[in-house]
Order: C-alpha cells, then structure tokens, then sequence
C-alpha cells in the first residue's frame, strides 16, 4: 500500500508506538496515510481503538516477519 | 446505559474480580451493556490455566458473561511483565493497550475502577 509517511516504532512498548501515531498525525494534512510498524502485541488491538476513539480511518493490518504494520488514514 | 470495568487487582486475592463480575451480572440482567479492561494483576484472570478446584472459576465466570456480549480485554504490557502469554488466554479475551483502554473510557457513560 503506498502511504504519505513512515513511522518504525520496532522495540518500543504500550503506550508509545501509539503516541507517537498521535504525534506524527498532528504534522499531517487531513487524507494523508500513514503506515507505522511495531513488535508490540498490544499494537494489534490498540491501533483500531485509537482510530475510533479519534475519528481517523483505520485501513489496514498486515503482519510479516514478527512485526505488525497498520495502516491509517487521517480523517480530522 | 454502557459500563466500563478497570479491574487493577489478582483474581482470588482480592475480591474486586468477584465485585465486577456480580455487577456485570445484574446489570445485563437489567439491559445494560458492559465491557472490562484487565489492568496491572487484573491480566492474571486472563489466564485459561487457573484450576481453583471446586472453589469459584472467575474465568469461566468471565466467559459465560463474554457469550453475552461483555468484551474483555486484557492489557499487553501488564501480561508481559507478569509471564501470562496470549497463548495461555482464556477463549475471547483480547489483548490490547492503553489505547483501547482510552475508547473504553470514552465508550462507557460510567466507569468503574477496582484497584488497591
């Protein structure tokens, strides 16, 4: 999936890979689409709960090699 | 109305898991709707492996309230500094974190916080 921005959160645990999605979010422009991978099982889960507590779109989840992807769309 | 249950403490040590799942009962049995985060040693009851005996089964208990609509989550990180794997869950319960923990909060017209 091609996406406007990149953010690798690999090591980093509950609640940061999430914050920093909130923080790289704020620098985005209403439609862009961010892809963040994390190692954080929690990721699986707490990427969906962000984009419904927050009114943003989320896409999609893959997982490869370990690592989950998630793909989110900035709605507001 | 749509509860929310934050549940800090072990099962069988303290009695909040008991409070929780009584409360959860009545409400449902008078239409409400409810959901639980398991927090701190709140994740043990997650396990599927607790054999109290003929003492009470909280996550059976927990289960037969998750075949009514109750959604369970049980916190990543907590369950990794605890050594409770998700293989080791109990069928339903899902893991998540802080995130989901905030929906449930914004998600319940009340929430409920058992701890210390």
């Amino acid at each position: 999936m091609q996406t406007d921005f990149e953010l690798d959160t690999t090591g980093m645990a509950c609640p940061v890979p999430i914050v920093k999605t909130a923080k790289k979010m704020r620098e985005m422009s209403t439609g862009q689409t961010l892809k963040i991978i994390s190692d954080d099982d929690g990721f699986r889960a707490d990427i969906v709960a962000w984009c419904e507590s927050t009114g943003n779109e989320f896409l999609q989840l893959e997982e490869t090699d370990g690592k989950l992807i998630g793909y989110v769309r900035k709605a507001v | 109305m749509h509860l929310g249950f934050l549940i800090m403490t072990a099962p069988y040590t303290f009695q909040n898991m008991d409070h929780a799942i009584g409360l959860m009962e009545a409400a449902l049995d008078k239409g409400h709707t409810c959901e639980v985060f398991l927090y701190m040693d709140g994740v043990i009851a997650s396990s599927a492996h607790i054999k109290p005996g003929q003492d009470r089964n909280l996550p059976n208990k927990l289960q037969v309230l998750m075949e009514r609509g109750v959604r369970v989550t049980s916190c990543g990180v907590c369950c990794n500094y605890r050594g409770v794997k998700l293989s080791d869950f109990q069928d339903g319960i899902k893991q998540a974190g802080l995130a989901a923990l905030g929906r449930m909060i914004i998600a319940a017209d009340r929430v409920v916080t058992l701890g210390f």
